[in-house]
């Protein structure tokens, strides 16, 4: 990803964090997505630059943004990942709309 | 192992279907440049890379090639979603559906299947990077004629993502390949083979 983006999905990020309003569930994964899509980006630049600091703190600021936005989608729309099922006493893991059908399908 | 997270790397939302795009698009499925081809061919050639650090690599691209391969499949299940047999006949769909139904079933657009000999593992490490290298050009020439014949930009959108994605991973295999390299004698690379001479 160039530097450009990358300040472009900082800005974007940083405007959602600040309006605190309730965000719809298509906002919260469209921050999922970018923020997700920026560390597989720098996750191959750090295997081949592992002594980048500038890339690491990227990294880092990164998986800060995408462990909130990953938990609060979680509690509010549903687990992404079947691990963080908590064991609760409905099985609601395939209930929610598959993320390789289109929207008029009722995907994502 | 893997843990499975129920989103698309990149959204697919496809508003009208194009089953003669369809048929063009599958060729990234289980085409011999295609997604679970690149997959495959990373995630074996793993094992035997002698540069801890780029097994490491092989492992990260040929997991976001998972990735791109679910992406390709929504591509083409999308376009082809609720077709008719009317539309199936006009747009030469037939051949497949007789087969496949509406199902995503790997091959190329020639109607080649998938098969493992489309890529190689060759124990080697210089021969195994210098193939990812080709194999991710080859790529970027599917997606380029792919983009040559796409005008939905809905479609467009996804392929250029992906496309863009192929020129990152031939960066990053040439990186890995001065890597290996460096751990080398430079007089002579090819002298023998890293990962079985070197024992």
């Amino acid at each position: 990803m160039s530097m450009e983006n990358r300040n472009m999905n900082n800005r974007n990020m940083n405007n959602n964090r600040m309006n605190r309003t309730e965000r719809t569930e298509r906002e919260l994964m469209d921050i999922i997505t970018k923020v997700s899509f920026a560390m597989d980006d720098t996750r191959l630049f750090l295997d081949t630059h592992p002594d980048c600091t500038e890339a690491m703190e990227y990294f880092q600021k990164m998986h800060r943004i995408r462990h909130e936005s990953v938990k609060e989608y979680t509690q509010r729309f549903g687990q992404i990942v079947s691990y963080h099922i908590d064991g609760c006493d409905s099985w609601d893991w395939n209930s929610a709309p598959l993320p390789w059908h289109s929207s008029k399908k009722g995907g994502c | 192992m893997w843990a499975y997270e129920k989103r698309l790397q990149y959204p697919v939302d496809i508003k009208t279907r194009d089953p003669k795009i369809a048929q063009i698009i599958i060729s990234q499925y289980g085409g011999p440049d295609g997604e679970i081809d690149a997959s495959l061919r990373y995630l074996s050639q793993k094992y035997t890379m002698s540069n801890k650090r780029v097994a490491g690599l092989l492992n990260d691209i040929g997991t976001e090639e998972l990735a791109h391969l679910e992406i390709v499949g929504a591509l083409v299940q999308q376009l082809t979603d609720g077709l008719s047999i009317d539309e199936i006949k006009a747009a030469g769909f037939d051949k497949y559906y007789v087969d496949h139904t509406l199902g995503i079933w790997p091959q190329a657009a020639g109607g080649i299947f998938q098969n493992a000999c489309q890529f190689q593992s060759k124990g080697d490490p210089i021969t195994d990077l210098f193939e990812d290298l080709a194999a991710e050009q080859k790529a970027r020439s599917t997606y380029d004629n792919i983009l040559r014949m796409v005008k939905d930009p809905d479609v467009c959108d996804v392929i250029k993502f992906l496309r863009q994605r192929e020129i990152v991973h031939f960066q990053r295999f040439g990186e890995g390949l001065r890597m290996v390299q460096d751990d080398l004698d430079s007089r002579n690379f090819y002298a023998f083979n890293p990962s079985f001479d070197m024992k």
